[in-house]
């Protein structure tokens, strides 16, 4: 693992990994709550909406994280690697919005389920 | 040095939530296939059960299956938070689509299953008499 020498670059990664952390945190978090909605069987789609709710807000805060520690670190494969994580966040998101909008058509329309 | 413990040290712990989170998936799909296989062989000697009956194991079962996708989701984003590798990236990504196809022929899959009215149509169409009676008595 490289670590920038100097000091500011140090706390730039302290930083990012703590964001990071929050990340990791907020999605464990919205996957335990998921799964103790299952068991009390309030059902699979309140689950999926937990998780994908969870997943974006990560996504979200990983990016800040990996922003923060693309300044402080700056060698090609982690800029790369920064592109390439938030173009898949953007893709999420879009497809996680375009499910919602079809799930409350479903619901206003003729009920399905 | 302070900020390489912390950084190994956050790496462990969320190694451990995502296999926490690995576990939840695995969990969910190993109950519902139990569920499915349960329904199934009751459905397989109950002969005059109509086939809308069998529909509806394979599509909640198929719902289950995207619940468990979506925490393999989450497990791959606990993977790829702290310092990902390409292989963690690639895997998400790889996950993502699949939740994302998986969703999508699900959602058209429940559609058709429920429009009455569509499948009596279609029915009406290839010329089965008795079952398009039989379909549009029961959408009324």
């Amino acid at each position: 693992m490289m670590f920038p020498a100097g000091l500011e670059g140090r706390y730039l990664t302290i930083a990012g990994t703590l964001i990071e952390l929050a990340a990791a945190v907020v999605v464990t978090w919205h996957a335990m709550d998921a799964l103790a909605g299952i068991v009390r069987g309030r059902g699979s789609d309140r689950a999926r909406r937990v998780i994908a709710e969870g997943v974006l807000a990560a996504l979200s805060f990983s990016v800040a994280g990996t922003l923060l520690k693309t300044i402080a670190l700056n060698s090609w494969t982690d800029i790369r690697m920064f592109a390439f994580v938030l173009a898949l966040r953007t893709a999420l998101k879009h497809v996680f919005r375009a499910e919602q909008r079809g799930a409350e058509r479903r619901s206003a329309g003729v009920s399905t389920r | 040095m302070v900020d390489v413990s912390l950084l190994n040290g956050s790496k462990v712990v969320i190694e451990y939530l995502a296999r926490g989170v690995e576990f939840a998936a695995a969990l969910i799909i190993g109950v519902a296939a139990i569920e499915a296989t349960f329904k199934s062989v009751l459905l397989f000697f109950k002969r005059s059960a109509p086939p809308e009956q069998k529909n509806e194991v394979r599509l909640t079962f198929a719902r289950w299956l995207a619940v468990a996708l979506e925490f393999e989701l989450a497990a791959d984003i606990l993977n790829t938070a702290v310092t990902p590798t390409w292989s963690d990236i690639e895997k998400l990504a790889a996950i993502a689509t699949l939740r994302t196809a998986l969703n999508y022929f699900l959602e058209r899959e429940i559609a058709q299953e429920s429009e009455p009215a569509q499948k009596a149509a279609e029915q009406r169409v290839v010329g089965a008499g008795a079952s398009v009676t039989n379909d549009v008595s029961r959408g009324a």
